[in-house]
């Protein structure tokens, strides 16, 4: 029974038993994982805040060959996106990164761009202006890093704006892209194709991204 | 797996079906069930269909109730001035055994969470707002969980509560008593000086 310690993003948490948690998260090194946090939802727990959505935090596990959840151990946090919760479209962001991730990434499978681009819309997240920017960029980069992005050249009635601001991000790290006076119009048209591009992969409709448009609109 | 009669395996599966309860809980409980008198397994019967059967919703706070009003909107003694609102019926239990709190409540039956689903429209808000335009409500303590989407919540009703003129207030959070600062992580502690109070 090993144990690990792995830098982590948690996706997502679902209740289980009385006050236990299964945790879905991506490590750096191990890919995207699930585990049984026990005694979670409880007061004094070893996970504090760090089993709250998007948080960056250094997760101990124990990992069994034979067995598909590990067994969460604690958590350190680095870094937490609680101060976001102030802002709806950040929650809203936050929660797409996390589904879009969950869906379109393996289980087991170490895929570290994935883990930095998830860090780097984080950061870029923080001041809240910049949510379409962030979610218009991890949408681009998810489906690039899963083998799916499409050629933009055939991408149908996308705006020249929003070309070269895809063609831009395919270049410029988020952090450094020209355009910074984002709001929700700003290349909304490629934001719903990349959407939609995700969903006919995944094969289902992503439950965030219509709140998305009701924001939008 | 064990095969037991029709009767028993019928009892097992819908026990199975009950949240934390897996095959072997269902069948310890389903032997117990079996082991016991036919009066003690016509009053579980009977409970479960009463629950079904005679509880509904309070009209006013959305607490679980067996009639109109719930017996914290009947009882005169409350503070009708004071509204407490939490996520689920069950939040409710935690406050009352503390015993020190004389308002009345209000379950939103949810938090806001966008990845399951769940936005301003799922939430039991419309009728807090309806409590609060009647005039008799001055303060609405936001006791929704210490999580993003608790949070959220309660960010989202104070901003839609305070231009109807009430006072919002939310309930403290930070270190638990008899846990150690040491190790409490850093949003932990930041809510905790955040929510100080002067001694």
């Amino acid at each position: 029974m090993p144990a690990r310690v792995s830098e982590a993003l948690v996706l997502r948490t679902y209740p289980l038993k009385e006050a236990d948690l299964v945790v879905s998260f991506l490590t750096r090194d191990q890919g995207m994982l699930r585990g049984v946090a026990k005694r979670a939802r409880r007061p004094k727990n070893p996970f504090g805040a760090g089993l709250e959505r998007l948080s960056h935090v250094r997760m101990a596990y124990f990992q069994r060959e034979t067995r598909e959840l590990v067994n969460l151990d604690s958590c350190e946090l680095i870094r937490s996106q609680f101060g976001l919760v102030s802002d709806y479209w950040a929650g809203v962001a936050l929660d797409y990164f996390a589904e879009v991730s969950e869906q379109l990434l393996p289980a087991a499978e170490p895929n570290e761009r994935f883990f930095r681009l998830l860090l780097a819309v984080l950061d870029d997240l923080q001041p809240t202006s910049k949510v379409w920017r962030a979610v218009t960029y991890f949408s681009l980069w998810a489906l690039r890093l899963s083998g799916w992005m499409p050629e933009m050249g055939s991408a149908p009635k996308l705006s020249s704006e929003s070309r070269a601001i895809a063609l831009e991000m395919l270049r410029t790290p988020v952090a450094q892209l020209s355009k910074t006076d984002w709001d929700q119009g700003t290349a909304a048209d490629l934001r719903r194709y990349l959407v939609r591009q995700i969903e006919s992969h995944i094969e289902r409709r992503l439950v965030t991204a219509p709140l998305f448009e009701q924001v939008s609109s | 797996m064990p095969d037991f009669a029709e009767p028993l395996a019928r009892l097992i599966d819908a026990l199975k079906r009950l949240p934390g309860i897996g095959q072997k809980s269902a069948q310890r409980i389903a032997f117990h069930v079996l082991r016991a008198g036919r009066e003690d397994a016509e009053h579980l019967a009977q409970a479960l269909l009463d629950v079904k059967d005679k509880l509904g919703l309070c009209r006013l706070c959305n607490n679980i109730s067996d009639s109109d009003l719930c017996l914290y909107c009947r009882d005169s003694n409350r503070d009708p001035k004071v509204v407490c609102v939490v996520e689920e019926p069950t939040n409710i239990v935690g406050i009352e055994t503390t015993r020190q709190y004389e308002g009345r409540y209000h379950v939103l039956h949810g938090a806001l969470s966008p990845l399951r689903g769940i936005g301003p429209e799922s939430l039991k808000i419309k009728g807090l707002v309806e409590r609060i335009g009647q005039g008799e409500i001055q303060e609405v303590i936001v006791a929704t969980n210490p999580t993003v989407e608790g949070e959220a919540t309660a960010v989202y009703l104070a901003r839609l509560l305070k231009p109807l003129g009430v006072k919002v207030s939310r309930i403290g959070m930070g270190v638990p008593v008899g846990s150690d600062l040491e190790f409490a992580d850093e949003v932990t502690i930041s809510k905790a000086m955040e929510g100080r109070r002067e001694m």
